[in-house]
């Protein structure tokens, strides 16, 4: 069995509880990180403070924000007539990238996943619920991953939400722009026949 | 399609293996317990990413090693490859294609191959499991929409049972069972209507090659049994071919069935705590001269009937990809007497595919067949040419 120093061995049980970081991965970070220079430790473990302490959950739209209601949230060139869910903060970033979308955005955090015990209690939907009752929204646009778990939620979603009027769409499952017809996967391919519109 | 080529390194008993099998019968000869069934698992590994033997992966891997590798140069009406997998004790399995790593699941189709062990014998008798699995496998390797389709059904049945259980020990609104049903739903009504598409089609096949078999003497029927047939209260349709086996193959008409059956047996599958219902509960029924053979069949009637069903996934494979497949016999010569042994090497040689078949003492062949075939002698993991 190989001996850490104890604080390295600290470092890498911390580095370890990252998604995505095995032990292996883990070493070679605590490593590069206590052989580097000392201001760039220092720098990141200052980033990480910085960051976890200062932000929160916005309390419009629950994304992760330093400010309160989040930029988005406040910005007043936004449709305020329209919401977009999606499952994670990053979502927001890709569906920002666009351009297109002047909506506004909500977040659930996560999906319904029974089989590790996330159900929709789990997730910001009260808070969807408070922020339609005051009727401004028009249309509900679900943007949850197009995967099992994703389509539960917009399934979910789609019925706790009819009783209040509001229009719910879903985003279309498609081809990918500017891909060969004979990369597509046959699901995606069968999806898109089915969703095909008249030119 | 055949393999021209074969390399084990570290797979099961072999440290290091080459072997270059003809196009035709290859047949692998050698007292038990020296890796001649071994080598027609490497050859399933390779083409269907599963071992109709080994519980565990890394079962696969030899002794005290790190990590199996099997690979083959295939030649196929479309140009040749090679195709490589690694079992590694530590890390998912990985498959290669012509260098470009694969996710598991996009490699089958590559191979084709249908096999026949010694268990499959009980095919008629059995437990519906290996049914539904002898389809999945058949299924899998010709249809790439079945194959997304049932592993996302694997998943949809694994979040459904997860709510299920949740609902039973806490409560809750049914909404929160509503969009797994449609998820199962979606998933589940064309995984069915391929399947009985895929029973009526193998069946055809099956029937004639029975009938060849038996000389006429007897008629063999597949029946594809939806799991709403199967658990329907006042037993088994009478009829299980004519009109409902097109309503089976109509999507519209399954999902209604399909539908119906979720709201009806909602409370029981609460109650629970599992999915009782859906394609995870399907069966096939052998029917000779219009009776279950799951009653009454004898060993030899279920032999020939296991077997004609076999050859007909042959059949049903060369037709649906337009190719071949291999086809491996494990130690079956022994469990089939001298007529249907020699159906059985005939079907396989008017076929033209590659056939790796185990024996542990060399069969009189037909003549026709000693002449094309090449045997190995197979010893504590070696293998040597004749």
């Amino acid at each position: 069995m190989l001996h850490y120093a104890r604080p390295i061995a600290r470092l890498i049980d911390e580095l370890n509880k990252l998604p995505g970081i095995g032990p292996k991965t883990a070493q070679r970070l605590a490593y590069h990180l206590v052989t580097g220079p000392k201001e760039d430790a220092r720098s990141l473990a200052e980033a990480i403070v910085e960051a976890s302490e200062r932000t929160g959950y916005c309390s419009v739209c629950c994304t992760i924000t330093d400010v309160d209601p989040c930029r988005l949230c406040q910005d007043s060139s936004r449709d305020r007539s329209l919401l977009c869910v999606v499952e994670e903060p990053k979502d927001i970033l890709v569906l920002e990238r666009t351009r297109e979308y002047k909506g506004l955005y909500h977040v659930l955090h996560g999906a319904i996943s029974p089989m590790d015990g996330v159900g929709p209690d789990d997730l910001k939907i009260r808070e969807l619920l408070a922020r339609l009752a005051s009727g401004t929204v028009r249309e509900v646009i679900l943007a949850t991953d197009p995967n099992i778990e994703g389509e539960a939620t917009a399934m979910y979603l789609a019925r706790l939400l009819k009783p209040t009027g509001v229009r719910v769409t879903r985003m279309a499952h498609g081809m990918p722009v500017g891909s060969d017809l004979e990369y597509v996967d046959e699901v995606t391919l069968t999806k898109a026949l089915e969703g095909r519109r008249e030119l | 399609m055949n393999i021209r080529r074969l390399l084990l390194r570290d797979f099961r008993n072999y440290a290091e293996l080459l072997l270059e099998p003809a196009g035709g019968l290859n047949v692998l000869v050698g007292p038990n317990a020296q890796g001649k069934t071994n080598l027609l698992e490497s050859v399933l590994v390779l083409a269907v990413g599963r071992s109709p033997r080994a519980a565990r992966e890394d079962e696969l891997i030899r002794w005290g090693r790190q990590a199996a590798y099997i690979a083959a140069d295939i030649s196929r009406e479309n140009g040749t490859g090679r195709l490589e997998t690694i079992i590694d004790r530590a890390a998912p399995r990985r498959v290669i294609w012509n260098g470009n790593p694969l996710r598991p699941g996009q490699a089958l189709g590559i191979v084709n191959a249908v096999s026949f062990f010694p268990d499959d014998l009980h095919l008629v008798k059995g437990a519906p499991a290996a049914r539904r699995r002898l389809l999945d496998v058949l299924l899998c390797q010709a249809d790439a929409v079945y194959r997304r389709h049932l592993s996302r059904l694997v998943r949809v049945l694994r979040q459904r049972n997860g709510q299920l259980k949740a609902l039973r020990g806490q409560g809750g609104g049914p909404a929160l069972l509503d969009p797994w049903d449609e998820q199962l739903l979606a998933e589940g009504v064309p995984i069915m209507v391929r399947r009985a598409r895929a029973v009526r089609r193998l069946g055809e096949h099956a029937a004639r090659l029975h009938a060849r078999i038996s000389a006429g003497r007897e008629h063999l029927q597949l029946a594809y049994r939806p799991f709403f047939e199967r658990y329907s209260p006042d037993g088994p349709p009478a009829q299980a071919l004519g009109e409902g086996t097109s309503a089976l193959e109509d999507p519209g008409a399954v999902a209604e069935r399909f539908r119906a059956e979720l709201r009806m047996r909602r409370h029981e599958e609460i109650a629970r705590g599992v999915s009782l219902i859906g394609p995870h509960r399907d069966d096939v029924a052998f029917l000779i001269g219009g009776a279950d053979a799951r009653t009454f069949a004898s060993q030899g009637q279920q032999r020939t009937a296991v077997l004609a069903c076999k050859l007909a996934e042959l059949a049903y494979l060369q037709e649906e990809t337009g190719e071949g497949p291999l086809l491996l016999l494990d130690d079956v010569l022994s469990e089939l007497d001298e007529e249907r042994r020699t159906q059985l090497l005939e079907v396989a040689r008017e076929e033209q595919v590659q056939a790796f078949l185990t024996t542990t003492r060399v069969q009189p062949l037909p003549g026709s067949l000693a002449e094309s075939a090449r045997i190995f002698r197979v010893q504590a993991g070696t293998v040597s040419g004749f």
